[in-house]
Parts: C-alpha cells; sequence; structure tokens
C-alpha cells in the first residue's frame, strides 16, 4: 500500500518505522530538515522536505495515489488542513494526530467522518482513557479493549495465593463471558485446558466481557482488589489532566504532582476537586509528606521518562500497591520491566496500534500483543467466502498454539462451544503464540478465487 | 493624567444634577408649594450654569480618559454632588447651615438615609422628593447613568464605570459594550422601582409616599417621608412588600439581566445569591427567637425581625420597630451584617457577600497551606475561578475598610462620644445603612453631632459608596506624581 506521513516527530517515526517494517511503500514529508536526515537513517522511504500543509508538497507526495495519508505532526490544525488537502486531492484514507484537547471539549469532538476525515487521533486521550482503564483495573499488568470496547484483554501476574490458585480450571467458577487463554510459566507459554491449574508466578492472559474482569482479579490477585479511590498522578500535562478529569469524574480522589508552578495554577482552575501540589514528582519528602504511600495507585505520566521511572520507582519503594508508568521511548519498556515497574503505557505504541489497526486489510480487525510478543491476542471478522463461515466451532481446525477466547455474534459475547454455529459477521477472538499467528490468519482469509 | 478632562466631565456631571432639580421644582409646584418650587428653579440654574461653565473649559487632548482622571472624577463628582445636592435644602430653609444641608444631601447620594432632619414631616414636599431622588440617582449609581447618558466616553467610560463601586459589571459570558451594560442596568432599575411603587400604593399608601418610597427602598437608601420610617404606616402588607424589594435590590443586578435574557438555571444558580439569602434568613431566625418575648408571639416577632435585619443587611436602613432596646447578641449581629451587606453589583453598602466568600475561601486555602506549602488551589465562588488578583485585592479592600472604620471610630470618640455610638455611626455611613445603634439608633437622628463628626461622617459615606479603594488612592503620594 502506498502510505504518506506527514510530521517525523516521536509518534511520526515509530508509526512511519511500523509501517515501513510491515513492507508499505512510504512516503515521509517534514519541515525540519534534522527530521528528515534522522528519517533517511532508519528508514527506507522518499522523503520530503516542506510543510505539510502546503498543496505544493502534498502533489509532489503523490498524495493523490496514496492509500492512507496520516498527518502526525505536533500541530493538530496543520494536520486538519493537510488531511483535507490530502482527501481533496484524492487521497484514499486520511487520518488527523490533533492532540489540542480544546477540540474535544463538547460531546462530539472530531469525530470519525468530520469533514471527510477517516479517523481523528488525540494521543494525549488515548493514553488517558488507556491508563484509566489501568487505574480502574486491579491487578492487571495490561487492560486493552477489542471489539468496540465489547471485550478486554487482561494480562495478570499471580504473585499471591488467591481463592483461584492451584485449582483446576474447570472447577474455577469464572464468569460467563471470560475465558482464560493462556498461562505463561516460566518463559514457556500453556494454553490451559479445564484439569490445569493456575500457579504462583504464573502470568495469565484472559479475554472477556469487561465486567467480568474484576471477578477474575478477584481470583487471583484479592490483596489489590479495592477500589480506587485515591490516584497520585506526577505530571499535570495534558495526559495527565485528562487522566485526572475522567478519574474525578468517576469519583474519585486525585492528587497531582507538577513542576511548573503557571501550569499548577491553570489545572487548579481547571479541575474543580483534584488536589494540585507544586512540586517534584522525584522529591522522596514530598512524596512522603503528601501521603503517596497510601496511594492506591500512583501514575508517573510526565513528559520524562527518566521523571517518569525515578518516580514510580521512590513511589513503590514508598509503599504504594500500584504503580503506572508512562515510557515514551519505547527501548526503555523492558528496563522498567526489569526494575519492577510492570505496568507501563508507551504513548508511542498505543497510537500506532490505533493507526495500523486502519490499515487491516480482511478478516483481521484488530491484535493486541501479550506476553511480551510471545503471543497476541486477535480480533477477526469472518467472511462470508471464508472456510469457517457456515461451520461449527468444533469443525473449524485452529492450528495448535492458538485457542478461541469469545465469540462476539450480533452485538453479544459468548463463551464459544464446540456446538456453536460461527456466521459470516460474527467476530471471533483469538489467542495464539506468535509462531503460529499466519497460519491462524490464513485460516480466515478469503479464497483468492471467486468470492 | 489630564485633570483638566476630570474637571470637564464633573461639568458636565453637575449640569446634569442641575437638572435632576427640575424634578422636584415640578413636584412643588404640584403641591402648590410656590416657594419651594422656586427655590428648587433657582438652584437649578446656579448648578446648570457652573456645570456649564465647567464643562466649557479647554483642553487641547482629545477626550481620552485615563484610569487616574477616572478616579479623579469620580470621587470629586460625588463630592461636587453632595454640595450642589445640598442647596435646596439652605435655600428652603429646611436647614440652617452647609454643614448639615451637605450631611443630608451626601447620605442622599450615597443613599446612605442617616439624617439631621428632627421632624421630617414639617419639610416641604418637593424637599422630600429631592432627597428620594438623590437616592434613587445615587443607588444605581451617578456615574453609572453618566455613562449611560454620554456614551461617547467609549473606553473611557469603562474605567469611570469600575471606579464606581467594583462588581457592577456583567461578568458571564459574552459581555454587553460599556454604555449598553450601563442602560441594560439602569433599565432594569427603573423597571423594578416602577413595580415596587405600584405594589406599595396597591397597599394603600399615597402615590406620593409610594413613589419616594420605591425610590428609596430600591436604591437601598432608607429616606422617608414620615418620622417613624415605614413604622408610621403599620401595615403588614407595607411592611412584605417593601422587604421584597429590599431583598431585590441587595441582589446582583446582572442577574437581572441574565433572567431578562431567558438564562433563568444560570441566574439562579449563582453562589452568592444563595449564600446571600441563606444570610438573611439564618440571621432572621436568630433575631426572631431573641425578641419573641418582647413581641410576645412568633408572627409579629418574625415580621419586625424579618424588617429589620433585611433592612440592615441590605443598607437600606428603614426601621418598623426600635431594635436599640432588642437583647445585645441580635443588636450586635446586627451591626455585623452592616459589614457583610449585599451582593456585589446591587445597590447596596458594606463589603459584599461575594468578597465576604471569597476571604473565607481565600482563607481555608491558607490554613490548608500552612501544613501543606505545596498545594496550589484555586478560588472558586460557586464553579467560577477567582482570579488570584482579585484575591489580593478583596483583601486589601477588606484591611482599608477595617483600616478607616478604626481610624474613623477613633476621631468620632475623640469628640467626646460614646464609643458605641461613635463605632455604629462610623459603620453605619460607612456601610451606607443609616441607623447604627444608642444615640443613632434608629428613632434617633445624627443632628445632635458636632460639625467635624458630620464631615467625617460624610467622607465616609463617599468613600463607602466608592468601596473605599477609589477615595484611598487619590491619597497615596504616587497617584498624584508625573
Amino acid at each position: 500500500m502506498n502510505v504518506v506521513i506527514a510530521g517525523l516527530g516521536d509518534i511520526g517515526l515509530h508509526v512511519a518505522s511500523q509501517l515501513a517494517a510491515d513492507g508499505h511503500q512510504l512516503t515521509v514529508i517534514d519541515n525540519d530538515p534534522g527530521a528528515i536526515a534522522r528519517a533517511e537513517e532508519s528508514l527506507d522511504a522518499l522523503t520530503l522536505l516542506g510543510p505539510a500543509d502546503a498543496p505544493a508538497v502534498l502533489k509532489e507526495a503523490q498524495v493523490e495515489s496514496a492509500d492512507l495519508f496520516a498527518g502526525l505532526t505536533g500541530m493538530g490544525p496543520v494536520n486538519l488542513i493537510a488531511g483535507l488537502r490530502a482527501k481533496e486531492l484524492g487521497a484514499g484514507r486520511t487520518i488527523a494526530r490533533v492532540r489540542e484537547r480544546h477540540y474535544f471539549d463538547d460531546q462530539r469532538g472530531l469525530y470519525p467522518g468530520y469533514m471527510g476525515l477517516d479517523l481523528v487521533v488525540n494521543d494525549q486521550l488515548i493514553v488517558a482513557s488507556e491508563l484509566r482503564r489501568l487505574v480502574r483495573a486491579h491487578g492487571a499488568t495490561s487492560v486493552n479493549s477489542l471489539a468496540h470496547q465489547f471485550v478486554e484483554v487482561v494480562q495478570l501476574q499471580v504473585d499471591e495465593d488467591g481463592p483461584g490458585v492451584n485449582k483446576p480450571i474447570g472447577e474455577l467458577s469464572l464468569p460467563d463471558g471470560l475465558q482464560i487463554a493462556a498461562i505463561q510459566r516460566r518463559e514457556t507459554v500453556l494454553l490451559p485446558h479445564s484439569a490445569d491449574m493456575i500457579q504462583v508466578g504464573d502470568e495469565v492472559v484472559a479475554a472477556g466481557r469487561p465486567a467480568s474482569i474484576q471477578a477474575l482479579e478477584r481470583l487471583f490477585a484479592p490483596s489489590q482488589h479495592r477500589d480506587s479511590q485515591r490516584t497520585y498522578i506526577v505530571g499535570g500535562g495534558g495526559v495527565g489532566q485528562a487522566l485526572a478529569k475522567a478519574l474525578l469524574a468517576h469519583g474519585s480522589q486525585v492528587v497531582i504532582i507538577e513542576r511548573d508552578a503557571e501550569r499548577c495554577e491553570v489545572l487548579s482552575q481547571q479541575l474543580e476537586r483534584a488536589q494540585v501540589l507544586h512540586g517534584d514528582g522525584t522529591d522522596v519528602h514530598l512524596l512522603e509528606e503528601c501521603g503517596a504511600a497510601s496511594a492506591d495507585v500512583f501514575c508517573a505520566v510526565s513528559g520524562l521518562d527518566e521523571v517518569n521511572l525515578m518516580a514510580g520507582l521512590l513511589a513503590r519503594d514508598l509503599g504504594a500497591p500500584r504503580c503506572i508508568t508512562l515510557v515514551h521511548k519505547p527501548d526503555y519498556v523492558h528496563v522498567c520491566r526489569r526494575l519492577g515497574l510492570e505496568i507501563n503505557v508507551s504513548p508511542r505504541r498505543l497510537v500506532s496500534r490505533e493507526l495500523t489497526k486502519r490499515l487491516q486489510e480482511g478478516a483481521l480487525l484488530d491484535a493486541v500483543d501479550v506476553l511480551d510478543g510471545k503471543g497476541a491476542v486477535l480480533e477477526l471478522q469472518v467472511a462470508e467466502s471464508s472456510k469457517v463461515a457456515g461451520r461449527s466451532v468444533g469443525d473449524i481446525a485452529i492450528p495448535r498454539g492458538a485457542t478461541l477466547c469469545a465469540l462476539l455474534s450480533s452485538g453479544r459475547v459468548v463463551n464459544p462451544t464446540d456446538d456453536m454455529m460461527v456466521n459470516p459477521g460474527d467476530r471471533l477472538i483469538l489467542f495464539t503464540q506468535t509462531d503460529v499467528r499466519q497460519s491462524v490468519e490464513r485460516l480466515f482469509k478469503r479464497p483468492l478465487l471467486g468470492r | 493624567m489630564n485633570p483638566r478632562i476630570a474637571i470637564r466631565l464633573l461639568g458636565r456631571l453637575v449640569l446634569f444634577i442641575g437638572l435632576a432639580m427640575l424634578g422636584p421644582a415640578g413636584v412643588s409646584l404640584g403641591y402648590g408649594e410656590r416657594e419651594t418650587a422656586l427655590v428648587f428653579v433657582v438652584s437649578a440654574l446656579v448648578t446648570s450654569l457652573f456645570g456649564f461653565i465647567l464643562s466649557r473649559i479647554h483642553t487641547e487632548d482629545s477626550d481620552t480618559v485615563h484610569r487616574r482622571d477616572a478616579f479623579l472624577f469620580v470621587t470629586g463628582g460625588w463630592i461636587l454632588a453632595g454640595a450642589f445636592g445640598a442647596l435646596p435644602f439652605l435655600l428652603d430653609g429646611t436647614v440652617s447651615n452647609f454643614t448639615d444641608a451637605y450631611f443630608e444631601a451626601v447620605s442622599g447620594f450615597t443613599t446612605t438615609g442617616s439624617t439631621i432632619l428632627t421632624d421630617i414631616e414639617a419639610t416641604s414636599q418637593g424637599c422630600l422628593m429631592w432627597r428620594s431622588l438623590m437616592h434613587w440617582l445615587g443607588g444605581m449609581g451617578i456615574v453609572v447613568l453618566f455613562v449611560a447618558i454620554f456614551p461617547q466616553l467609549g473606553v473611557g467610560g469603562k474605567f469611570l464605570f469600575q471606579s464606581e463601586g467594583s462588581g457592577n459589571t456583567i461578568t458571564e459570558g459574552l459581555k454587553p459594550r460599556i454604555k449598553e451594560t450601563s442602560a441594560i442596568l439602569w433599565r432594569i432599575y427603573v423597571g423594578l422601582t416602577a413595580v415596587n411603587a405600584l405594589a406599595l400604593y396597591l397597599c394603600g399608601m399615597n402615590l406620593f409616599d409610594a413613589v419616594n418610597h420605591a425610590m428609596s427602598t430600591m436604591a437601598s437608601g432608607g429616606f422617608s417621608t414620615k418620622n417613624a420610617s415605614i413604622g408610621a404606616y403599620d401595615n403588614v402588607g407595607i411592611d412584605a412588600v417593601t422587604t421584597v424589594f429590599m431583598v431585590l435590590a441587595g441582589i446582583n443586578f446582572s442577574l437581572y439581566f441574565l433572567i431578562s435574557r431567558g438564562r433563568w438555571r444560570r441566574a439562579f444558580s449563582n453562589r452568592e445569591l444563595w449564600t446571600y439569602l441563606a444570610v438573611a434568613v439564618l440571621a432572621t431566625l436568630f433575631v426572631t427567637i431573641s425578641i419573641i418575648n418582647k413581641h410576645g408571639g412568633l408572627f409579629t416577632a418574625f415580621r419586625y425581625a424579618v424588617f429589620q435585619t433585611v433592612s440592615i443587611i441590605t443598607g437600606t436602613g428603614f426601621g418598623t420597630d426600635n431594635f436599640d432596646v432588642y437583647p445585645p447578641a441580635s443588636q450586635l449581629l446586627l451591626v455585623i451584617l452592616m459589614f457583610v451587606g449585599g451582593c456585589a453589583g446591587s445597590t447596596t453598602g458594606g463589603i459584599k457577600i461575594y468578597r465576604m466568600i471569597v476571604m473565607v475561601k481565600a482563607c481555608n486555602r491558607e490554613l490548608i497551606r500552612a501544613f501543606r506549602p505545596q498545594l496550589v488551589q484555586a478560588v472558586r465562588v460557586g464553579r467560577a475561578v477567582v482570579p488570584e488578583e482579585t484575591v489580593r485585592a478583596i483583601f486589601a479592600c477588606f484591611a482599608l475598610f477595617m483600616a478607616i472604620f478604626l481610624l474613623m471610630s477613633l476621631c468620632i470618640a475623640a469628640m467626646g462620644i460614646d464609643i458605641v455610638t461613635a463605632t455604629t455611626s462610623v459603620a453605619a455611613t460607612l456601610s451606607n445603612i443609616g441607623p447604627g445603634l444608642a444615640r443613632v439608633g434608629s428613632v434617633e437622628n445624627y443632628a445632635f453631632l458636632p460639625a467635624a463628626g458630620k464631615w467625617l461622617l460624610s467622607v465616609c459615606m463617599i468613600m463607602g459608596r466608592l468601596e473605599v479603594v477609589t477615595v484611598a488612592a487619590l491619597l497615596t503620594p504616587t497617584f498624584w506624581r508625573r
């Protein structure tokens, strides 16, 4: 596919390299010669220097033959105008990144389809909603939603003896619509059967309706199960503010620690019930004094990875039970894990996932990487002409190393049983180990000939 | 600074006051008081001529009004208004010396309602009308009216507007232009006064009294045409109507503006409004309970308590009952309410509920900051954020207000007047209430004070009406430096 990307900042470059790795034809535009030079070192792409919203530049980039145009510069209005121009010139799909919050203040915001744009991505809102899911979850190290948020995929570290540990899975009273997809035990991934037992030290991947996730946490992480009443947020930038706003609307207490005095003023004016503290989130005395040890959740979401990492470590050391850190540079994620900060959020990954989702063709609608990339949870749509349509679940030859987690039929999530029919238009949620992912996807492909 | 501009504007203002005197002249004529009518015509001529001459002073600059000119003009305007307003009293022979006449006129324009007249009912109808008219003109602000009449002032009008008492502006949503604002405020004011007069007339007052009392009530003034104030009628209906309109006069006029635009919900979600009503209700309950034995019945006690409380909190100063004989706690409560006043942007005096809310919230914040110094918290009234500069200005205004109160009380006491009379007379004039306690109580008057005391209290009234800062700023040396 032909893809034109405007803006080679953190997010633009990350998305571009992802798309290049997937084998798409790439053209990148940026205003800054330095950014172009950097892109040329790391990307095999056509590069173009110039303002992204200039018609001449867009024409030169041959936007008219592009299947996708993505405006990913730091400035929303530039991306919007560039997107509109690209659409006008005949680009297939257009995506604009708009991070300015005031565009989204009313109910609808910049909705998909607005002035012909296919998608408007607000990275701060995406990150904030991911964070909010994590804050409201209790024991999970990652929570992702699939299928229009009908299904959530949870990754859970079993650290303690809960009511569900060392019991055959078949005997656990799991709520309807929830399935344990995979277990990672000492670096090996197991696909559980009803006789298998979950042990302390395992990492569990489960998928199901969002409401059923709490029951899972009650089984495997009982001590962490209480409502997130008190949340501390280090860093009051756009992400921190959006997170605080969402949490406050939910009725929980929020304490924001922000370094910049003027920003503190703004926050205290815009967030009515949040407690805003002016200070350094990596200051141990401040954290001790303001009671970060008693935090139910501690989120370090400033713009600096170093600050987030340090604040997260300090809070954990003080005894905060759940620390969430925002990690901008994807390379740091592994280090964070090793240091014991299990719950990481990477804005670049989230945004590029949101964008690459738009590029998926055919049956695959969405994919979530789990267990450090050892597996993935896929959302697949059954096409009328595919091999699985019209068969029962038991008849589908799912490859070894993959398992069916949930079936979404006419807006309802159900636990799949062998005699259930798979109809065209249904969506299947599958866990697959990475090495068999190709064959799973092939299963749902349309035959090459005929319709 | 360009004092010539201020003087020219003052000329126009004085001219306007002169024209206003023709109103009472007509009333006098209607009641067959030929001599009084002549007095008003002469006063009008003298005043207008003076104003006309001032307004002809040559200036080389255009009519640009700067902040300092505005302060000078507003303060000067109120001082001159008192001087010329005193003219009819002197010429008519109602008052024998200029000091008393000036006190009465300033008390009128500043809507204080303290009087030096010992027998009001013996005064000519024309003078009574003039007293009420001064109240009414001063209630919404002579400068606000001035801005409405002379729209060519442009942005300069905004400074004039702001220096005559803050909070008069329409703050929420799309702000109308300054001349529209003053025109709207006056339209609302005229409308409410007309309704009030009609209601009083229907309750059995004669037309002359009804109009006079309506003007006095809506301005939260306090001048009555009777010696015993509203109490002279001893009529439950009149008490009730007056109470309701006193309460209405104490509400921020921009809320009426919102209501007239159909934004009811916004107007009724105003935090200051509800605080004001809550304070009035609680104080009324307290006073009711304290005087229940004196009046021998819940209803009678409530009738008098609500009237006196509302009269004091709105700074009107009408009386139906002598609160000088109330239990000490109730007396003190009423004195405290004098300082509180009504809502910002109303015709009432005092520190205003809005400022009180801001100060309480800011103090609360400082208490928390004492043990959590990193806390950053915006001061809010309702959901609206109060800017930090405003918070600071409010504290400064409060401190100035209290300092002037103490200093003036000391001066009055130095004239050999007892502490209660001294302090409450200053409180009552500084907050533009009218009656105080003891020798200036609700059935007494200010006639016994020495001349110096009357001049001091006149200054208090003007300072209080202009909310201290405008006048006090003139006393700083920096103001006069080039």
